[in-house]
């Protein structure tokens, strides 16, 4: 269903340079834990994670350079958007929310008049 | 359960919808005792927002008692009375940590789609479009509530409902509006719109040391209101020219603060008001910007202009340069709500402020959609609703 947004702005996905997905996220947990979870996601691709500015965390830079299988991991099953970069930076909030939350947001299975 | 769910254009039905359950470790299901309607719905009734779907649950101020925890909720039981802030918040991003709850990094599921329109995504609202998440509303019998572990906080038996129930929104919202201003000794601060919003802005603005109230409206009723916590009020359907009142009212100056309790759907008697209400219908534009701009052109030099009111998107002819010719600032956002609440509660324990003075109308959530109507169309001398599940 196309919403009013989308009539006005259209669906704006979010371009990669051809061959490469990247994108970038700042996780708030000590930097051996983040160090730890990326191991644990094992894409195929380079991570440059390092300890970001103040008390503001780590930063991860990703850059993938191969199509990453579905199965990869059930971090990768969150990916949403129209390109493998937004598909990374889905992926990427995905671990940390679970990081810093121990959860995902998720509304499914909430009710709603749809039921 | 019962729910009052939103159809389409001015159109709300209440529904049989199942029970929400527990779906994270760190949510709670609430039994909702008090819940209202806040002028920002009326945005949603109206279509403006983008982002909703037929069946979504409304509302994002209630209240009530905690019937069910997750595992990893401690801090709640069953039985505990709770008042649930509008954002959803985590608690342990950058954003939460500095107390900027309503720019939680981890609460919306969809974060891809709000950062397209804004260039980061906000927190998730209850109720209140895909844009924050599409969470399920409070306009119902129950509802749930994720990082029950950070938002909801306990209130005592010994005040009603009626007494806390704006903690969820719209007292924290306006006294965060009211503290964004920077109000200092001698301030004279305008504030447009007498709806809820502007009502308790008034009244935060009075309590945080102005001078003086300038409360801008149309409706006579809401104008009395004002003037009952103080202010002096201006209808400006009585004025051609807005913004020389103010400054005939000011001795030149301008008034020092300006407090925009309105947001996108402005409404105005100039020509230009008229044009922006024809755009927005034709969807040229998402935001009707008529009080944002009056509030700039009116605001004093080196003064401050606060935006409490909801905007969605872009506005035309924004007036930058007279904000940067007269060195403003401007402040906005959705309310931080969760760092407000434990000192608001004291002020409400202590009798400095008494809130269901705003309330004009209670019902049952069976006369929602009755209720909407009201509230919209200003029938009826509607100032705030509140429904009983």
């Amino acid at each position: 269903m196309t919403t009013q947004f989308e009539e006005i702005h259209g669906t704006a996905p979010i371009q990669a340079d051809e061959g490469i997905a990247r994108a970038a996220i700042t996780v708030r947990r000590p930097l051996e834990e983040v160090q730890r979870a990326w191991r644990e996601f094992e894409l195929p691709g380079t991570a440059e994670i390092t300890r970001g500015p103040g008390d503001l965390g780590v930063e991860i830079r990703a850059e993938l350079t191969e199509p990453v299988p579905a199965a990869a991991s059930d971090l990768l099953a969150r990916y949403n958007g129209s390109s493998d970069s937004a598909r990374l930076k889905s992926a990427l909030r995905a671990l940390k929310a679970r990081l810093e939350t121990g959860e995902m947001p998720t509304v499914d299975g909430q009710p709603s008049g749809r039921d | 359960m019962k729910a009052l769910c939103w159809e389409g254009k001015k159109e709300v039905r209440v529904r049989n919808v199942p029970d929400p359950r527990i779906l994270n470790p760190r949510d709670a299901i609430v039994r909702i005792t008090s819940t209202a309607i806040c002028g920002s719905d009326l945005h949603l009734y109206n279509g403006r927002v983008p982002g909703m779907q037929a069946g979504d649950i409304l509302g994002h101020e209630f209240m009530g008692e905690v019937v069910e925890v997750g595992r990893a909720v401690s801090n709640l039981k069953a039985g505990d009375r709770v008042v649930v802030p509008f954002p959803i918040s985590c608690g342990a991003c950058n954003p939460c940590s500095k107390g900027r709850f309503a720019a939680c990094d981890n609460s919306n599921p969809e974060p891809e789609f709000t950062e397209i329109l804004l260039g980061h995504p906000g927190a998730g609202i209850f109720g209140y479009t895909k844009l924050h998440g599409a969470y399920a509303g409070g306009q119902a019998e129950y509802a749930r509530v994720p990082f029950a572990d950070v938002g909801p906080l306990k209130v005592p038996d010994t005040l009603s409902d009626e007494q806390v129930l704006f903690l969820s929104d719209i007292f924290p919202t306006d006294y965060e509006a009211a503290e964004n201003c920077g109000i200092e000794h001698g301030d004279t601060v305008a504030v447009w719109g007498c709806g809820p919003v502007g009502q308790f802005a008034i009244r935060s603005c009075f309590m945080m040391g102005a001078e003086r109230v300038i409360a801008i409206d149309r409706h006579a009723t809401r104008l009395r209101t004002a003037e009952l916590a103080g202010a002096e009020t201006i209808n400006y359907e009585d004025t051609d020219d807005l913004v020389e009142l103010l400054k005939e009212l000011t001795a030149g100056r301008g008034p020092e603060r300006c407090i925009d309790a309105v947001g996108m759907e402005a409404h105005g008697t100039s020509i230009y008001g008229k044009i922006e209400r024809a755009k927005q219908a034709l969807k040229l534009e998402l935001d009707n910007a008529t009080v944002l701009r009056q509030a700039i052109q009116a605001c004093g030099k080196g003064g401050t202009v606060s935006v409490p009111g909801v905007y969605v998107g872009f506005i035309d002819k924004f007036p930058f340069g007279a904000l940067f010719g007269k060195g403003l600032t401007l402040r906005g956002g959705q309310c931080n709500v969760h760092k407000h609440m434990p000192a608001l509660l004291e002020r409400i324990e202590r009798g400095e402020i008494n809130p269901p003075e705003i309330i004009t109308h209670r019902a049952s959530l069976s006369d929602a959609p009755e209720m909407y109507d009201l509230f919209e169309e200003g029938k009826d001398e509607c100032l705030k609703v509140v429904l009983r599940p």
